[in-house]
Parts: C-alpha cells; structure tokens; sequence
C-alpha cells in the first residue's frame, strides 16, 4: 500500500517536472509552429544551459546571473545555427531540417563531453531556496515550488508574449500561412532566426533550472528530448497550450507510475504517444497557437 | 527526400567501380591479413553488415520517399531474435538468420499498420516512438533479454554441425551482401520498385492515377525492415553480442548519417556510405576521444553542401535523369 503522503509528493514533483517540460517544450512547439522544423537538438540547448549555468553558478555564486547568462548564451549560439545551418534550406524537403539539427545534437553532445567531462557533475541548489516547506505533514523542498512559480511566471509572459507583442503576431500568422506574412513584407528570415535563438535560449534556462534536481551529464540533453518530443505531439505540433496540457499529462504519468508502475513509467509515456499519433494524428490542439 | 531514379540507369563507368570493388572484396581475405592482419577483415565484416542494413533504409527512404527515425528497432529485432535463437531453439546459422527475418517484419507490419496514416514528421516520430518501447522492455529486462548488459552467445553453426571460421562469416555476409544488393536492384527495377518510386516523387499523383499508396507505403517499408533485421541477424552471427545500444534512438540516427552521406536512393551509395562511416569510426575512435564532433560536422556539410551524398560527388553532372523519368513515364502509361 502506498501512503497517501507520498502520492502528493510524488504529485507535486509531477507539477514541478511538468514545468520543467513545459518550458522545453515551449520551444520546440514555437520553433515547429513558426518554422516547421523538429529540433533534434532542443535537448542539446538544455543541456549546454544546465552546463554553462553551473560554470556561471560556481564562478560568480549568482544564480539568476547563471540563469541570464545560460540564456543569453545558449540564444546567441542557436541563433548562430539558424543563420548558417539551416537558413540555407528554406524551401527545401522539411526532413533536411530534422537532419542538420541531428548533426547539431552529434557536435554539441560531443563538445560537452570535451569541456566538462563525461563524470556526473551535481549543481547546489542556491541558498536562497535551499529550506523545506512545511505543507499540511509532508515536509517539500522550496526549490521544486521555485521551479513550480517560475514556470507558471513562464506560461504567463509566453501567453502575452504571443497575444500581445509584434513578435508573437508574426509567430502566429506564420504558423498560418508562411506565404502570406513574407508577401506583408515582414523579414521572416529574421523572425526564423530570433525565434529559433528564443528557442534555444528557453531550453537553456530550463537546462539551469533543472540542473540542481536532476544532476548534469552530456547525455541529460537525449533522456529529456524524447519526454519533450511526445509533450508536443500530443498537444498538437506547434500548439502552445496543447504542450502545457499534454506535459502535465506525461509528468503524472512519471510521478505518479514511478509509485505504482516503478520501472515501467517510460512505456507508458511511450504508448500513451502512439495512442494518441494513432487516434488523433494532429494531437489533442492542433495547430491552436492562435487561440492560446 | 531527393528521390532519384537512377536504378534505370546501368553506366558504363558505374559498372567499372562496382566490378572493381567486388573483386577486391572477394579476394580480401586472402590478400589482406598477411599485411594488415585480420583485425581488418572483422572490420569488413561489419562494414558489409552495415552496408546491408543501410541498403535496407534506402529501400524506403530513398524510392518511397518516407524517413523513419525507429530503424534500429529492425535492426535491433534481427540481433535479439538470432541471439535468442542460437541460446534457445537452434545452433544453427540458418535459423538464426529465418528468425531475425520473421520477427523484423512482423514488427514492421504492425508498426507500418498504426504510423502509415501519418507523413512527414508525425511518421517518423511514430517510428520513433515504437523503437523506444523496444529499447526500453530490452534495458528493463532481467536474464531473459539480459537488461544493459546484452547478451553474448556463441558462433552459430551452418546445418547444424560445421564450424563457421572468420574466413566462412566473412563470405557468407558478403554473398548475402551481393545477393542483396541484386534483389533490391532487380526490385526497384520491377513494377512494384517503380510504383515505389513513383510515391517517393509524388505520393499524391500516385494516389490519384489509382494506386493503393498506403499498401505500397506498407510493403515497402516491411521489405525495408526484413533487409534490416537480415543485417541484423549477420551482426550477432559474427560479432556474437547483442547490446541495447542496437535498439537506442540514436542508433536510427546513425543508419540515416549512413544512408545521407552515402548518397539517397541509389542503393549502392548508402552502402558505400555505411563502409566510409564504419572506417572513419573505428579510426577516428581510436585517434581522436571526440570523433562525434567530426562526424556530426561532415554530416551537416553533407546535408547542406552535397545532399547527393558521396556518390553525387563522383558522378557527371550531366546524368541521365530527364531520360529515366521519361522511360518511367511511359511505363507506367503503358500500365492499367
């Protein structure tokens, strides 16, 4: 019999790792949107965030510095990649896209496990947030209701940026009609770009945000992709609020099976993608950018 | 993807380097190990079984024009069921090989049943998915699949009781090789290869001259699965172990680096790219701690600059191309 204590803590971490998802997530589902592409390498941006933040963390003992620089950083070099990469094949065969961001994911792995080593490296959580809460009876660590905060601050900011901001209105027309923004004269090869760098730069973030729970490894950026690819199927490719409800759904599931499924929580991660690829192609909001 | 239709073309200067490598091939093993030793012949064998399994991705990927990203699960089937075999039903080479056949292409016909509806991305992130439950069952698998550690079993024997030497592992792959390379040949050159093609180019056209797209679709991506599990029961007939890294995801992306920078539907060029990829790994491995990067910097040159891959490069210009399209055309014209 499982306590019903640890069922709400599992849940609650549930809530916290949807967060995290959300916010990885939400870049690969407004690069798709816009752009059409499936970035093989968004676990790679995470990645190289988490790593760049403990370097800033250790360096300067700032921890909102480290998130400022992982993000700025992490943007800068996938703004880079865009530009070199993959502007070169607008107009060519889509699945050239998913190709050169696998040949990303190869060199930037790789390059970490040059720089910082191939060894399990923890990041401490910062003093500012390292108490526990004391909830009803169950004693939760403040760090996880931080990620929990922040990623709800995130969604928020994500729904005005995409409502309310030039950028986001061409975000949205784009997911549309692509012809029809570029013949409005808007430079969509800019707007590719910078959204492609805004991507990148979110999964960086979320790189620092995870790493004092999750620990860093070259490899962390591949385990989280493949949670990461079947949150944004599920919700719909490209759909923003598909992506938050379909990522709570995954996190549960990995919470919550982990209790009574231990073992098998990735299979049923798995099967609830083919399930819904198999019933519902599109995913649960197809292409709702526009309405989120 | 570029799918190109160049079956129908037989060049003069092609069959010149085809005949040329093959006799280096079948006189390798003999020539070779004196000098080098037979540390390259073991290399050859696994470059010739990677050729297979990349042969078998461009049957799909290069003619019919779909990308699947779960290929390894083929593959992967093909090491697991003749791994499974020699341990419990049969010694023998031949069953190995049956079972590795079979159980790729069930698995392919029922991973095609559920993901051919979807195109594109959403077919590849299905493919994906159903190669993950695969590799995930393996590494959570206690003694019977042997979890992360894989599985190791002996040298299969050929009807039940002669010993397979390197020299025998090492012909055997390279006749099926060859016999391989003929039948998908002799395929894409037939009515069903050419309907294949037709897909590949415009799946749309296809559908509306009257073909069953979807059926097609299906038949081509099984036959790809049993020539990948056909590789795969090679691999752990000669190397001897099975491991759960043949099911990961990023194995599927390597057969596809293979395949690209080889040079897509061609079917020699995957093959030739395969060879190049098995070599340049192995020496670059032991050279350079970080051969990843190198691998995924040439990769993305290839996509980007040369998406003909290796064979684009050797190749005139100016082929044939307009010539088989047009032969095609009126082959299928012909048809009712």
């Amino acid at each position: 019999m499982v306590a019903t204590s640890a069922i709400i803590a599992q849940a609650l971490n549930g809530l916290s790792q949807m967060m995290l998802l959300v916010l990885i997530a939400s870049g690969l589902t407004i690069i798709f949107g816009l752009m059409d592409i499936l970035n093989f390498a968004h676990g790679s941006f995470y990645m190289l965030g988490a790593y760049i933040g403990l370097s800033t963390y250790l360096l300067t003992e700032q921890f909102f510095l480290a998130i400022v620089v992982a993000f700025i950083l992490v943007g800068a070099l996938g703004g880079l990649l865009e530009y070199t990469t993959l502007r070169p094949l607008y107009g060519r065969d889509p699945v050239d896209h998913l190709l050169i961001t696998f040949g990303f994911l190869l060199v930037l792995d790789q390059s970490a496990h040059f720089i910082w080593g191939a060894d399990l490296k923890s990041m401490p959580t910062p003093d500012l947030l390292d108490f526990s809460l004391q909830l009803g009876m169950l004693s939760y660590p403040a760090y996880r209701i931080f990620i929990f905060l922040f990623g709800l601050a995130f969604v928020g900011g994500m729904f005005l940026l995409i409502q309310r901001s030039n950028m986001g209105l061409i975000i949205r027309a784009g997911t549309h009609n692509t012809e029809t923004v570029r013949s409005l004269g808007i430079n969509l090869p800019r707007a590719f770009t910078m959204t492609f760098a805004f991507g990148a730069g979110i999964a960086g973030v979320s790189g620092v945000i995870a790493a004092p729970v999750v620990g860093l490894s070259p490899t962390m950026g591949v385990s989280i992709i493949i949670d990461a690819f079947i949150v944004v199927v599920i919700g719909g490719l490209g759909s923003f609020r598909g992506s938050i409800v379909a990522a709570f759904i995954i996190a549960e599931v990995r919470a919550l099976g982990a209790l009574f499924f231990p073992g098998f929580t990735s299979i049923l991660v798995l099967l609830a993608l083919v399930v819904t690829l198999v019933i519902k192609p599109e995913g649960l909001f197809p292409t709702s950018i526009t309405e989120a | 993807m570029n799918v190109n239709l160049n079956t129908i073309r037989h060049g003069a200067v092609e069959n010149r380097w085809l005949i040329a490598i093959l006799t280096v091939l079948t006189v390798f093993p003999f020539v070779a190990p004196p000098f080098i030793g037979s540390f390259y012949t073991v290399l050859m064998i696994e470059a010739m079984v990677f050729a297979i399994f990349a042969l078998g991705y461009d049957i799909m990927m290069g003619y019919t024009g779909m990308i699947s990203f779960g290929h390894a699960a083929y593959f992967g089937l093909g090491v697991y069921g003749g791994a499974l075999t020699v341990l419990h039903l049969s010694e023998g080479l031949i069953p190995l090989l049956l079972v590795a056949v079979v159980l790729s292409a069930a698995f392919a016909f029922i991973v095609g049943y559920f993901s051919l509806r979807s195109t594109g991305v959403y077919f590849a992130l299905i493919t994906f998915a159903f190669a993950q439950i695969l590799y995930e069952i393996v590494i959570r698998s206690s003694d019977f699949l042997g979890g992360n550690n894989g599985l190791t079993v002996s040298t299969p024997t050929l009807f039940a009781s002669i010993e397979i030497s390197e020299m025998m592992i090492y012909y055997i792959v390279f006749l099926t090789m060859v016999a391989v390379y003929i039948g998908a040949r002799r395929l894409m050159n037939s009515p069903l290869g050419l309907i294949f093609q037709v897909i590949g180019e415009n799946d749309q056209r296809a559908e509306f001259i009257g073909y069953n797209v979807d059926r097609y679709k299906h038949i081509s991506f099984i036959i790809s699965g049993m020539v990948s599990g056909l590789a795969g029961g090679l691999f752990v007939a000669a190397e001897g172990f099975a491991s759960p890294d043949m099911l990961f995801w990023l194995f599927s992306g390597e057969i596809i680096i293979m395949v690209v920078f080889g040079g897509v539907g061609t079917l020699y060029g995957p093959m030739i790219g395969a060879g190049v990829f098995i070599y340049l790994e192995t020496y670059l491995n032991s050279t350079f701690d970080a051969w990843q990067i190198i691998l995924g910097l040439v990769f993305i040159t290839v996509v980007l600059l040369f998406p003909q891959g290796l064979v684009g490069l050797l190749k005139d210009s100016d082929s044939l191309d307009s010539l088989s399209l047009e032969r095609l055309r009126d082959q299928l014209t012909s048809r009712d």
